[in-house]
């Protein structure tokens, strides 16, 4: 079945159809994988700690259990709120590119156009990219993004970066890449 | 952690300065609808010697095969089903089920609609960002608005100096930038034109940096993207 985002706007709904974009689905992939030695494709599987038992993929299951050990199914499960965030506004805002550059985007959707606002266009127009309200509570941000080649769906977080002052060196120690066999013991 | 990188400015005047990467969190923690707390556990359906291939290996003929499975129900281990696995280590099996102790890799290349074109030797590619040229301007720079809008920027990192040099440096590239309201493509290799390589073998990435000051503050960032935010072919009217 195919998935809809609405979006509602000064009273009108938009809607779209949605496309995961991805590498893979614009210009195909590549991938790397492990062959024996004549050559046959391998497969990774999990081995316990006891060597009892070796678990290739199929062989296990993922159960989610509350404090009391029972089951709960994957569908009444959400996510765990992380603070209590701003009354949710329905309305998309207009965002500046900076508001989107502050984020790393994690994923990507194309949306194909099923009915769009005239209202929504307008928003749209200012600079071409809007914030939408919504995502997991953990801090994802999204964004609906208008350019030439049509409308897409960015989903993000923030990126967390902060401007530094001429006092504020990086000194962290910087993570040898050296080996250490140059160290010569016998001179001392 | 932050790590070196080394990049040249618009004048080709080079330095080498940290980069840290974007915080990045968690996958959100899950809970019930009533608020409990739940955790995700992961229990042993069968272990591979009860599986479907090692029966039909043991009894080929579909009717042994029927009657095995509901005389003696050969497909449940009952010390192993339901058992949780606890840590576990990886390990690769080659088709027969066999571990492997020494495996070679092999790159496979699929088109956009996963058809598989080419079979390959892979090609141990070194990473580009700390080398004896570094990163550089390519001279082509994108207002920020169009670069916002016109790629998926999946890394992002901060640029940071690390003495009073450094920071004339870095503050010098970003206060050049903000002022010019856009962000600069800067690539490695002669004139920028190869991809940045963060890690051995690692993705290839275009970057653009981003410069923004405030006072004596300055913030600096490199956006890496592989995705171009276009449509699919199919989708395209």
């Amino acid at each position: 079945m195919e998935r809809t985002l609405e979006v509602a706007c000064e009273g009108t709904t938009s809607s779209f159809a949605v496309r995961k974009l991805s590498r893979a689905t614009l210009y195909g992939t590549r991938r790397r994988v492990p062959v024996d030695c004549e050559g046959r494709e391998c497969k990774a599987a999990a081995l316990t700690r006891d060597g009892r038992f070796l678990l290739p993929p199929g062989t296990t299951a993922t159960l989610y259990l509350d404090d009391r050990g029972d089951a709960v199914e994957r569908g009444e499960l959400r996510a765990a709120q992380r603070g209590q965030g701003a009354a949710s506004a329905p309305e998309p805002q207009v965002a500046k590119a900076a508001d989107l550059l502050d984020c790393v985007v994690r994923r990507v959707y194309g949306l194909v156009p099923v009915a769009v606002s005239a209202q929504l266009d307008r928003r749209l127009a200012a600079t071409g990219i809007c914030r939408l309200e919504g995502g997991d509570d953990g801090g994802e941000v999204r964004f609906l993004v208008k350019n030439a080649a049509g409308y897409f769906l960015m989903i993000g977080e923030p990126s967390g970066f902060r401007f530094v002052g001429p006092d504020q060196a990086d000194l962290s120690i910087p993570e040898s890449d050296g080996a250490w066999d140059g160290l010569d013991f016998a001179r001392l | 952690m932050s790590r070196w990188i080394r990049i040249r400015d618009s004048r080709g005047r080079d330095a080498r300065v940290r980069m840290e990467p974007a915080h990045r969190r968690g996958r959100p923690t899950l809970q019930a609808l009533d608020g409990r707390a739940v955790e995700a556990a992961r229990f042993i359906k069968a272990p591979m010697s009860r599986s479907y291939g090692v029966l039909r290996h043991r009894c080929p003929d579909d009717v042994e095969l029927a009657e095995l499975l509901i005389e003696e129900d050969p497909e449940i281990d009952i010390e192993a089903t339901g058992r949780r696995t606890g840590p576990t280590d990886h390990v690769l099996l080659d088709p027969d089920g066999n571990v492997l102790y020494a495996a070679a890799e092999i790159e496979i290349v699929y088109n956009r609609d996963g058809i598989e074109l080419e079979r390959r030797l892979p090609a141990d590619t070194p990473a580009n960002v700390d080398g004896d040229a570094g990163l550089v301007w390519t001279g082509r720079m994108l207002p920020r608005s169009q670069a916002a809008r016109r790629f998926a920027y999946t890394r992002a990192l901060q640029l940071r100096h690390v003495d009073g040099l450094t920071y004339d440096f870095l503050f010098g590239m970003a206060r050049e930038l903000d002022q010019a309201d856009a962000l600069a493509l800067i690539g490695a290799g002669p004139g920028g034109r190869d991809p940045i390589l963060l890690e051995r073998n690692g993705v290839p990435h275009r970057g653009f940096l981003e410069g923004r000051v405030d006072g004596d503050c300055y913030l600096l960032v490199l956006h890496l993207t592989n995705l171009e935010l276009t449509m699919p072919e199919e989708v395209t009217p």
